[in-house]
């Protein structure tokens, strides 16, 4: 069923999008018990209207709430969901923590975690279609420790069961475009067949788009398995950071390919001809009608008006091909939930 | 049988402890001043847990990861980019190899290390206590390297330098300082040894059972491999990954052995049973003359109060091992 005509080459972000300086602020008062709940809650409120817009601003035709309101993304949900405990932060890299969680008991699902933040963005964006972001189960999984179940697919498989009732809330309040976040999908080889399938599960009968967002990956692990995501219809996929190369590898590719066209973890911002070429480039082996725009990953590790200056490139290389697409007949694309 | 207990690698470092890295980076915080915040830290941290260890190391408290900084008292060899370490969440820096190495004369950040080891050891809480150097192996150097030089054509010849002008330079350097070298080997695989000749790049490593302690972890070791080097090192296998070692400990032992045995995992937060864990070490009671009680690998990869907590468990090990 097609509800909806995007432009062909919709843009699109992958999520998360730095915070303003005042939000950092805020934040830092908040947690010193300086200001109130309704202060801060207001202060995130603020910060989503003002990302979003930017956004749009910038020509984005399907924004997200740029992730304002979590500090990480497996952490936001091990806060939520009931099992999960916090022994202390551990390193990453360098002088990077990371607040990894550890499964103490049974998980179990508290309820809506993300529905509130789908709603405020609905209501802020000028656009038909917004996209919302869900970290994915075997991501939540392999940053966490595991001290309850007897194997990590068994944890893998109650965090799909979880993640799936959340997915089916966020339709029953109206969200069409959802995004399971994935980073972690190829760390361990021998363990992305029956990933492949919980990530399914977790899919299943939702009667929106799903997409999938893997980056920084191996994708020869990934690549021999794209059939099989029978409950996934767009894969965002990073390629700036790789410099476009083995885009042959995407020959044949059978879902909508979330293109990712701006290094994230560069300062450097790419020109609108540069995102044209890299575009007419994957057009050699992906129709433009799977073709959808955005960049590597989420933003956040850009000063915000570098994050701003990367998007308006990435819209002005895309209007540079959309008018090469019109010679071509091609002006727009349906959106689809299912590929 | 003798047992004692180890740390293996890293302890968490503490968030105070990076602010003040990060301070001194930025050249915000003085040399003398970040030497005391180093000092203080290193010593309320490793003071609780130090008193169940019988060997400790210095916490690898400067180094950012097991490559970066020593890679930089290498000549030849450049600090490259972020990679990820094995299959954890964490990532190091990795060797650039850009010409021939070798350790240099004045090896900087070794020298920091000892001098930490040294106002370690003159608190009374680490006295008699044995201090290990962490260090990375020549199959895990060569394994992470870059090479972007003709001198190498393959990692054999790499790994073979690396133990010739790298690390035997090393062992002669801190041997006068009383210092146990502590090898990290995880490369020490089976799947590596096919592409890597173990055998050829450890035959002219010296040293001994008493001053270098090799730590193989995670992958599954070739079993000839640790049959060999255990008869002229003293040899850390990773229990927790590769039980089944302890099927046929006569397979992979060397003899009149001490054997470091990582029963302790350092990659998950629950805690072992040390009953349960003292009964399956009794299995190597009659094979080995002595046994190290430690973590599979560094407990960095844990939360501090964990890694306390998984401290203080390797002595109740050693208590339970002894009865
Ligand atoms: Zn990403």
């Amino acid at each position: 069923m097609v509800d909806y005509i995007l432009p062909a080459l919709p843009t699109s972000v992958i999520g998360s999008y730095p915070r303003p300086a005042w939000l950092r602020r805020m934040i830092k008062y908040y947690r010193m018990g300086r200001i109130s709940e309704d202060a801060i809650q207001e202060a995130y409120d603020d910060a989503v209207t003002t990302i979003v817009r930017e956004q749009e601003l910038a020509g984005v035709d399907i924004p997200a709430d740029g992730e304002q309101r979590r500090d990480e993304m497996v952490e936001y949900f091990a806060h939520q969901i009931k099992g999960f405990k916090f022994y202390g932060p551990v390193r990453v890299w360098g002088n990077n923590y990371f607040n990894k969680p550890a499964v103490v008991d049974k998980l179990e699902y508290p309820g809506p975690m993300t529905v509130e933040e789908y709603l405020f963005l609905r209501q802020v964006s000028t656009r038909p279609i917004v996209k919302v972001t869900i970290t994915g189960p075997y991501t939540i999984a392999d940053w966490s420790f595991n001290e309850y179940y007897p194997s990590k697919e068994d944890l893998v498989k109650e965090l799909s069961n979880i993640i799936n009732q959340e997915l089916h809330a966020l339709v029953d309040h109206g969200a069409q475009f959802i995004q399971i976040d994935e980073p972690a999908l190829t760390t361990h080889p021998e363990e992305v067949e029956w990933a492949v399938d919980l990530i399914n599960r977790t899919a299943k009968g939702i009667d929106a788009k799903i997409g999938l967002h893997v980056c920084y990956s191996n994708y020869d692990l990934l690549f021999p398995y794209i059939d099989e995501f029978t409950e996934i219809s767009q894969f965002a996929l990073e390629f700036a950071n790789r410099g476009f190369n083995d885009l042959h590898k995407l020959k044949g590719f059978s879902k909508e390919l979330g293109f990712g066209v701006i290094d994230v973890h560069n300062r450097r911002v790419e020109s609108p001809e540069e995102v044209a070429l890299a575009i007419r480039k994957a057009m050699k082996y992906v129709e433009p009608e799977m073709l959808y725009i955005n960049p590597d990953c989420g933003l956040k590790l850009q000063p915000r008006n570098v994050a701003k200056k990367k998007l308006e490139s990435m819209v002005r290389g895309v209007l540079m091909v959309r008018e090469e697409l019109v010679k071509r007949g091609v002006r727009s694309i349906p959106f689809r939930k299912r590929v | 049988m003798q047992a004692f207990t180890s740390l293996t690698g890293g302890f968490p470092r503490t968030r105070s402890f990076a602010n003040a890295v990060r301070r001194k980076e930025k050249g915000k915080l003085g040399v003398d001043e970040f030497w005391e915040t180093v000092v203080r830290e290193t010593k309320r941290s490793l003071a609780r847990a130090v008193r169940y260890l019988d060997y400790v190391t210095d916490g690898m408290y400067l180094c950012d990861d097991i490559f970066n900084p020593f890679i930089k008292d290498i000549e030849g060899v450049k600090r490259g980019w972020l990679v990820r370490f094995y299959d954890n969440n964490f990532f190091v820096r990795n060797p650039i190899v850009r010409g021939k190495i070798r350790l240099k004369p004045n090896p900087s950040t070794v020298d920091e290390r000892i001098r930490l080891v040294n106002l370690l050891s003159r608190e009374p809480l680490f006295a008699g206590k044995s201090f290990r150097l962490p260090i990375p192996g020549p199959l895990t150097f060569a394994d992470f390297s870059v090479i972007e030089t003709s001198e190498y054509n393959d990692n054999t010849q790499l790994a073979v330098d690396y133990v010739k002008d790298v690390l035997n330079p090393l062992i002669e350097y801190v041997r006068g300082k009383g210092l146990i070298i502590e090898i990290h080997e995880p490369s020490l695989s089976a799947s590596q040894a096919s592409i890597v000749d173990w055998n050829e790049v450890y035959r002219d490593l010296i040293g001994g059972k008493e001053n270098v302690h090799i730590i193989q972890y995670f992958n599954q070791p070739p079993l000839e491999a640790l049959q060999t080097l255990s008869s002229r090192f003293t040899i850390g296998v990773d229990l927790v990954e590769n039980p089944s070692l302890l099927d046929n400990p006569d397979d992979w032992l060397g003899g009149e052995s001490v054997i470091q045995a990582g029963v302790i995992d350092a990659r998950n937060t629950k805690l072992e049973d040390p009953q349960e864990t003292a009964k399956t070490l009794k299995q190597l009671a009659d094979k080995v003359d002595a046994i190290i009680i430690s973590s599979n690998t560094t407990l960095e990869f844990l939360p501090e109060t964990v890694a306390h907590r998984k401290t203080r468990l390797l002595a109740r090990i050693k208590n339970k091992l002894a009865r």
